[in-house]
């Protein structure tokens, strides 16, 4: 298949919408599956983007004042048709979230942010070596599964290795592990990284990765030792989602400036070369 | 017939709906035409950038949410260099209001005086919430004299057709006698409140939510101190107020300027919501349609009879 994909860092057309539930399903522990749909949605979103969500009703009832903050989730798939994400219930925005049934209604903005594929000499380059590394680790698994669909599209070869802390945080991929042992190879999936990158040293074009950030940084620094480029999902606490409020602030490293700058998760990412990223911080 | 016309001192506002400094920006233009709002403010600017406070800055609380972004802006001469011309080239006949603030007294009329020199300025809104570096850091906002001091110098150095209005912080035994301050300073205006100090822990690990451990409360959550901080100055002084705090709905607009705002600014509610500023200014005009009001007769027009 053709790449149709040109996207810019600096994108910025969203739109807002309300949109009707088709599914919410819980998939195991506490994941659930929120499939919303998309007709009329004028953007097509690109794989790392994510959209703004919250619940106009929940069960039919309009949803009160508690919660104020719309939550940022990536996209897990979009089809055309519909749109789903894949989300994990930490608080009580997620929960929220988690309650909505079918027939409900949801506020939307986006697709906001920029995306693990940037344009098509970026995916040319892709294609040269033989492979892609996904790495996720819980529900960093939602944003590289979008990923994933996109990469085979393109007839791009990719291993994906996933892990979690318990068989509740297990989804399906080529390697996956668990802390505890309870499913697949029992410990950190950075445990294997070194083996994995010395077999497959001349193949790998990309590490894409997305999860908890003491992970996130464990993989960038394996991956440098390699000097494989990275690109991570980088994830803060949001209020705007657009760039205005400047609250999902990130340390960029000090080899890129020489002060304490920070970068917008929302604005500048939520995808960031591992390189831009002070991982100390 | 324009039911919702008001004005502060020296703007004219073809509704009272304008934003809430560091919660707007052109961005939300996206969404709808922000000439649609009675005036757009925008985020605080200071003299030299500012790279802000360490993560995390943003946490959300019980119908409000704690922030601590440490005023993040890229300086004086950027702002004019890139931001302004953006919003100068997307407002028509919207007043445009410059926020901004010092770490000496001097230093805000050297602010003040570079951006008089800048086209599309309306007015100021000066946040006076930041650490005096020569009164051992000690916010200007929480002392009468330093206040007063500031609001006579820049008087000296903006435009008599410009606006100057003062934000007043919460976070002091008396703001009344903060406001009466400004006012014997010479300012046009007065806008209140800005965020209350506020703080959320991680009950299970001890940790603070914001990184600098404490940070700014704003949201609906907020409204009725807001409320009734504006109530308290418009007793105590004779300027026209830009009240906010927690404003999300075009009744909270209401019972502001029944307590005596001339116009309001929506901050937080931007976020519940992108859309909800402009619900508001359309459901305050069916409002004064239907009940054949004028804004400007309701200003201050709290019944306190029983
Ligand atoms: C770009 C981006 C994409 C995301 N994609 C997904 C996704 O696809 N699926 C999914 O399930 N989640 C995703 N998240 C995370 C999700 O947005 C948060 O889990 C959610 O906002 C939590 O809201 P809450 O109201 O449930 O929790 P809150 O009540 O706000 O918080 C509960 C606890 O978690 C902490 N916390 C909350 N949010 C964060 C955060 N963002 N980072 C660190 N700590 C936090 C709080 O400090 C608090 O201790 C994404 C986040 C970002 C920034
Ligand atoms: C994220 C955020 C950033 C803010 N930045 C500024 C600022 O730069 N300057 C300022 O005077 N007030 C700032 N404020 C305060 C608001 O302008 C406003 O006074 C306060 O939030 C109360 O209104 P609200 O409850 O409608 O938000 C900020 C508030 C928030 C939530
Ligand atoms: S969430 Fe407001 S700037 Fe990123």
């Amino acid at each position: 298949m053709e790449v149709e994909m040109n996207i810019s860092k600096k994108k910025t057309s969203f739109e807002y919408t309300e949109v009707k539930v088709i599914s919410n399903i819980n998939l195991q522990g506490d994941y659930y599956m929120l499939k919303v749909e998309a007709e009329n949605l004028e953007q097509q979103p690109f794989p790392g983007q994510f959209y703004q969500v919250k619940p106009l009703t929940i069960n039919n009832n309009i949803s009160g004042l508690g919660r104020i903050l719309f939550k940022p989730l990536s996209v897990y798939d979009y089809s055309g048709n519909s749109l789903s994400f894949m989300m994990k219930v930490i608080g009580s925005g997620t929960y929220d979230l988690s309650t909505m049934i079918k027939g409900d209604v949801l506020a939307i903005y986006g697709p906001l942010g920029n995306s693990f594929i940037n344009d098509d000499s970026y995916t040319a380059n892709l294609k040269k070596k033989k492979r892609a590394v996904l790495i996720s680790g819980g529900i960093g698994y939602a944003p590289l599964y979008y990923l994933h669909k996109k990469l085979l599209e393109m007839d791009i070869n990719h291993h994906w290795l996933h892990g979690g802390r318990t068989a509740d945080d297990l989804f399906d991929a080529d390697y996956i592990c668990t802390d505890d042992g309870s499913k697949g190879s029992k410990g950190f999936v950075t445990n294997c990284l070194d083996l994995f990158f010395s077999n497959h040293q001349d193949q790998i074009s990309q590490v894409y990765c997305c999860g908890p950030k003491p992970m996130m940084k464990k993989v960038y620094q394996i991956a440098e030792c390699f000097g494989f480029p990275t690109l991570f999902s980088m994830e803060e606490y949001m209020a705007c989602g657009i760039g205005v409020c400047l609250g999902c602030a990130v340390k960029k490293s000090k080899s890129y400036c020489d002060e304490n700058a920070y970068m917008m998760v929302c604005k500048d990412g939520p995808v960031f070369e591992g390189k831009e990223v002070d991982w100390d911080e | 017939m324009n039911r919702l016309k008001t004005s502060l001192a020296k703007i004219a506002f073809k509704n009272p709906v304008t934003v809430a400094s560091g919660t707007f920006g052109t961005e939300y233009n996206n969404f709808f035409d922000i000439n649609n709002l009675g005036a757009v403010v925008t985020k605080t600017i200071t003299k030299y950038p500012k790279h802000g406070n360490p993560p995390p800055r943003l946490v959300e609380t019980p119908s409000g949410m704690i922030n601590s972004i440490g005023l993040q802006n890229p300086g004086l001469k950027v702002f004019c260099k890139d931001q302004l011309p953006e919003y100068t080239d997307i407002l028509d006949d919207t007043p445009l209001i410059i926020s901004f603030s010092g770490s000496s007294t001097e230093e805000f009329a050297e602010i003040a005086s570079f951006l008089e020199k800048q086209q599309g300025i309306a007015g100021y809104e000066v946040n006076v919430s930041c650490p005096n570096v020569k009164n051992e850091g000690i916010s200007f906002g929480v002392d009468p004299e330093s206040v007063y001091n500031v609001v006579r110098l820049l008087k000296k150095v903006i435009s008599p057709e410009k606006e100057l209005i003062i934000k007043l912080t919460p976070n002091v035994t008396d703001i009344a006698a903060i406001a009466k301050a400004a006012v014997d300073g010479g300012c046009d205006s007065l806008a209140l409140i800005n965020t209350l100090i506020g703080m959320k822990i991680d009950w299970l690990s001890g940790k603070p939510l914001i990184g600098r451990g404490f940070g700014g409360l704003s949201g609906p959550a907020i409204m009725p101190v807001a409320l009734y901080n504006v109530f308290k100055v418009a007793q105590a002084v004779d300027v026209p107020i830009l009240a906010m705090g927690g404003i999300s709905t075009y009744q909270d607009v209401l019972e502001f300027i029944y307590a005596g705002a001339h116009a309001v600014a929506v901050g937080t509610a931007n976020f519940m919501n992108p859309m909800t500023i402009i619900d508001i200014v359309n459901d305050l005009n069916d409002h004064v349609e239907e009940n054949e009001l004028f804004i400007k007769d309701l200003i201050n027009q709290v019944d306190l009879s029983n």
